[in-house]
């Protein structure tokens, strides 16, 4: 576990597709994100630390940016924001996370009962 | 994108440098998610102690998350750095030819710089090996009414000095001295020095054995005693550990070894063999010895006082001495006593021409950077379609100019390090085989700073050769897959053509400053400095005062071993002089008896010399009038003089003879009648005009020291073994010091200017090579870019030959034409800097000018001509095919 997952060169993992979907709605912290994760899946469960680690390593590849701001109950908190690059990636992660998705239908379509 | 890239480099820099903030940060931010969860589990309704274990448990392990987090960092940064550096080294080794051209260019600019910054940073920035080097000065004197500056303190001056000034707190004065150790039958002269035992505390030079004489053994009389080199020591003395206590013979009087120390104010530039202390007998300091100079003083100041309060407070010093003895500083003659940094005696005037060398291979460095530059451009064209189509992979283009940057650092790295050795042989070879006593080498060598100034001129120059291909060949990645790949694009084309105009422009200067710089040496060279120098044998002897204190001996010894000498077979004629032209000189007013001098006017300086009968003869300079001086002129006859042509247009401006004129100066104390007039001579420097020089009869006054000046029929230095014998036989004692030729000495006077003018010659030479790769490359790659339409032009007829050199001088000779255009101007810019240094060659000489252009032309020819050959012998067929 001392190894942190490398991330794939041109496919980013669904957590950090996740994220980045988020962010394309504006500029929110940590726990912001976890919340809305939370909210919008019951599903796709997420253990709340390990956002951290994907949140650093976009930051640290130039996906996103973050800043300190205040939060709405006026605390500290770091915001975080896409880069113009971040953006441009969320759009081509959407396109294909929806390829991949229509292509898993199609194998599987003829089975459903 | 912009926006992109200064991210890029920030989050670079924090994951580098940031550690400590990136950790606080992070531990920030875990402790507001914490908290934020407990607080809404404290809103819900869970009791706070609940809600803190529940919320730790929703989160995870916190600890192993913040390190996972912080890893995610150096990951990203080592990731990438890593694997660039990996690819690159695999992308170089895949082309050796290309690597092995572009390091190696650039080893040798990063050597040649590097090994002349090392002379710089020893000479210029750290020219003194002592501790608190910024509190040292010179302390000299100058009379403005003669215009002397620099000049050293009488004895007597030395002590005022000691007693009246506050700024400093050691003052030592210095003075060169002729010492011999006198063993019978193994005499040898040593280079010494007469110091202040002042100056072992001021310098804290710690003895190896024994321990420095004191301020007491200054006292004359008391003054044998004696602080040996450690050279000295293993050398004669087979490094005796009881050496301290025991004695030597130096000019044959008995001196007690104090001390065996390692070498100090050797920046003269000169290693020691021996230091005594300086004393001076009661004679020399009487109160009329106030215009006896010859000391040289340093002082090093009181922590905290400057260098403008030291001449303040010297200035107070000197308003002290005229009152005190206004006979010998009377207002008129300006006297002041000054004090300068003594950085700057051994910095002197390397200092330019150091800078100059600088200036040189910074030119050089950049001819290289061009020449790499272009390299990388032509190789990046060939890999365009390889990068594209990582581009459409969805590489950002941040990502390829970094793996291009990380490449030319890999480059450039390399070539460092091979730049460093270099820079080591070439100072290595410098100190074997370069002029010796030109610089003082002892300090110069491969240090942590020059390493540093290496580190950093490779890093800079992997930016600049490396920065703009790696712009331009990812600028519109996009598009190439589009675009057929062969045309490049018109602002690549254009880059590599400007970059050949640069290191054309750049080797023309260069080689334009070499060709005026070797124009004037052989002009010096050739420069005819009044006397005949060939086959004329020159060497020092000194009488010690012991055994030769009356003049009368003195004299009796001079004309005895004069005789022996003429006897030599294949001696022509044989004399001396206590200054001979080439050796050290020195300086004394003149004036013609009753002839009113006017006190305001500045007063000439000549050079004093006493001969022996014959010593025109012997260097060949003609007698234009009256006589030279005979045997017959004694101590007991009329004290005669002979002035040169110089002096006597300065001294009897209007035709009147000189003859029969009495002069008073040259000789101190004495009236002199002139006998002759013989032609003037340079006596220091070919290249300047000669100075006034006065003769007096050393067979009626004479010194301890004499350099004598043997004619020979064949080679001087033949004779040697027969003037040893000769010299043993008079008096065993007396070592024969420095014997060489009197060609050796006037060549010797112009190492330096040789030095740099090789240098310069050098580094042109090699900026025209590099200039010619640069063009070779260029013209074989528009070549390359044309083969399918001179395929197709040679298939419908049309000559190859006059094909390619149709294209070949379109694209290719056009830079050439500009690059030379704009040389020329450059160079003449350059040169008006270097005028000062040119002996009767202009900075505009066109001879140079016009060999320099025709030799880059040939270049650029013959590199046209042999790439027209290699083009046109390719078949259409082939040609075409390629594609």
């Amino acid at each position: 576990m001392g190894r942190p997952q490398r991330p794939a060169k041109d496919a980013l993992g669904t957590l950090d597709l996740l994220i980045l979907s988020r962010l394309a709605q504006g500029a929110m912290h940590g726990f912001g994100i976890a919340d809305y994760l939370h909210q919008v899946s019951d599903v796709l469960h997420v253990e709340e630390g390990s956002l951290y680690p994907a949140l650093h390593r976009l930051e640290s590849h130039g996906f996103v940016d973050s800043e300190w701001r205040t939060s709405e109950n006026n605390r500290r908190a770091r915001f975080y924001k896409l880069t113009p690059r971040g953006r441009k990636q969320v759009a081509v992660e959407i396109s294909n996370w929806r390829r991949l998705v229509e292509a898993v239908n199609r194998v599987i379509d003829p089975v459903t009962p | 994108m912009v926006q992109q890239w200064w991210i890029d480099i920030r989050v670079r820099l924090a994951a580098l440098f940031g550690r400590q903030k990136l950790h606080a940060r992070t531990d920030e931010e875990l402790q507001f998610h914490l908290m934020s969860l407990q607080q809404r589990l404290i809103d819900s309704g869970v009791p706070p102690a609940e809600a803190r274990m529940q919320a730790r448990r929703q989160f995870g392990n916190v600890a192993l998350v913040r390190e996972r987090t912080l890893d995610s960092w150096r990951y990203a940064f080592m990731e990438t750095f890593v694997q660039d550096f990996r690819y690159s080294l695999r992308a170089l080794r895949k082309r050796p030819g290309f690597a092995a051209t572009a390091i190696l260019t650039l080893a040798i600019a990063i050597g040649a710089s590097t090994a002349i910054f090392s002379v710089f940073d020893a000479l210029v920035l750290r020219p003194l090996p002592y501790r608190d080097p910024e509190q040292l000065v010179r302390i000299t004197e100058s009379y403005k009414q003669f215009d002397i500056t620099g000049m050293q303190l009488a004895a007597l001056e030395l002590d005022d000095v000691r007693a009246l000034a506050r700024s400093f707190s050691h003052i030592a004065g210095i003075r060169r001295g002729d010492f011999a150790l006198t063993a019978r039958g193994a005499a040898e002269a040593v280079p010494g020095l007469r110091v202040s035992a002042s100056i072992f505390p001021m310098l804290d030079v710690k003895p190896i054995l024994g321990s420095p004489f004191r301020t007491e053994d200054e006292e004359y009389g008391k003054h044998r005693v004696v602080v040996i080199s450690e050279g000295l020591w293993r050398r004669r003395f087979g490094a005796d550990p009881n050496i301290v206590g025991t004695s030597i013979d130096i000019n044959r009087e008995s001196y007690r070894i104090a001390a065996v120390s390692r070498q100090f104010l050797d920046h003269i530039p000169t290693a020691w063999d021996l230091w005594v202390p300086l004393s001076f007998q009661p004679a020399e300091k009487a109160p009329t010895t106030r215009g006896n100079k010859g000391v040289d003083v340093v002082g090093r100041l009181k922590p905290g006082v400057t260098l403008a309060a030291a001449t303040q407070d010297l200035a107070a010093v000197t308003s002290r001495l005229s009152a005190l003895y206004p006979e010998a500083y009377s207002a008129r003659v300006g006297f002041s006593l000054d004090a300068a940094a003594l950085a700057s005696m051994v910095t002197g005037n390397l200092r330019q021409a150091l800078l100059f060398l600088l200036a040189a291979v910074g030119v050089l460095m950049l001819i290289a950077c061009a020449n790499v530059s272009n390299l990388l451009i032509a190789r990046a064209s060939a890999r365009r379609k390889e990068m594209s189509i990582r581009a459409a992979l969805g590489a950002a283009r941040g990502r390829v100019v970094g793996q291009l940057m990380t490449e030319s650092l890999v480059i450039a790295g390399i070539a460092g390090v091979l730049g460093v050795a270099l820079a080591s042989v070439f100072v290595k070879l410098f100190e074997l085989h370069g002029p010796s006593g030109l610089v003082p080498v002892a300090g110069v060598g491969i240090n942590a700073w020059v390493v540093a100034f290496a580190i950093g001129v490779s890093f800079v120059a992997s930016i600049v050769f490396g920065l703009i291909p790696a712009l331009t060949t990812t600028a519109g990645l996009n598009d190439v897959l589009r675009e057929s790949a062969r045309g490049a694009t018109g602002g690549r084309r254009r880059f590599r053509q400007s970059m050949v105009a640069l290191q054309v422009a750049a080797s023309l200067v260069l080689l334009i400053c070499a060709g005026l710089l070797t124009r004037s040496f052989l002009r010096v060279q050739q420069a005819d400095p009044g006397f005949d120098a060939s086959n004329v044998l020159t060497f020092e002897l000194l009488l010690p005062v012991a055994h030769y204190g009356e003049p009368e001996r003195r004299i009796a010894f001079y004309e005895a071993f004069q005789a022996r000498l003429q006897a030599i077979p294949g001696v022509v004629s044989a004399a001396a002089s206590d200054r001979i032209p080439f050796g050290p000189q020195g300086g004394q007013g003149l004036r013609v008896v009753g002839r009113p001098v006017d006190p305001d006017a500045p007063q000439p300086q000549v050079r004093p010399a006493r001969i022996l009968p014959g010593y025109f003869e012997s260097l060949g300079m003609p007698l234009r009038r009256g006589r030279a001086f005979t045997s017959g002129d004694t101590v007991g006859t009329t004290p005669v003089a002979i002035i040169d042509e110089a002096a006597a247009r300065r001294f009897f401006p209007d035709g009147e003879d000189p003859i029969g004129s009495q002069i008073t100066g040259g000789e101190p104390g004495v009236t002199a009648t002139i006998v002759g007039v013989v032609g003037a001579v340079k006596r220091r420097d070919p290249s300047t005009a000669p100075e006034m020089s006065v003769y007096h009869a050393a067979t009626q006054r004479a010194g301890n020291a004499m350099t004598f000046t043997v004619k020979t029929a064949t080679d001087p230095l033949a004779t040697i073994p027969a003037i040893r014998h000769e010299l043993a036989q008079l008096d065993p004692f007396l070592p024969l010091t420095r014997p060489v030729t009197m060609e050796q000495r006037v060549s010797d006077s112009l190492a330096r200017q040789r030095l740099s003018m090789q240098l310069m010659v050098f580094f042109g030479l090699a900026a025209l090579l590099l200039a010619a790769t640069g063009l070779y490359g260029v013209l074989s790659y528009v070549v390359n870019q044309r083969r399918r339409e001179v395929a197709i032009r040679v298939a419908v007829g049309a000559q190859p030959r006059q094909v390619i050199e149709l294209v070949v001088a379109k694209q290719g000779l056009l830079p050439v034409a500009l690059g030379i255009a704009a040389g020329l101007a450059a160079a003449m810019a350059a040169a008006r800097l270097l005028a000062a240094r040119l002996y009767e060659v202009s900075p505009i000489d066109p001879v140079v000018y016009a060999s320099v252009t025709g030799l880059m032309v040939l270049t650029a020819i013959t590199a046209t001509v042999v790439l027209a050959r290699r083009a046109a012998t390719v078949s259409p067929v082939i040609a075409l095919r390629e594609e």
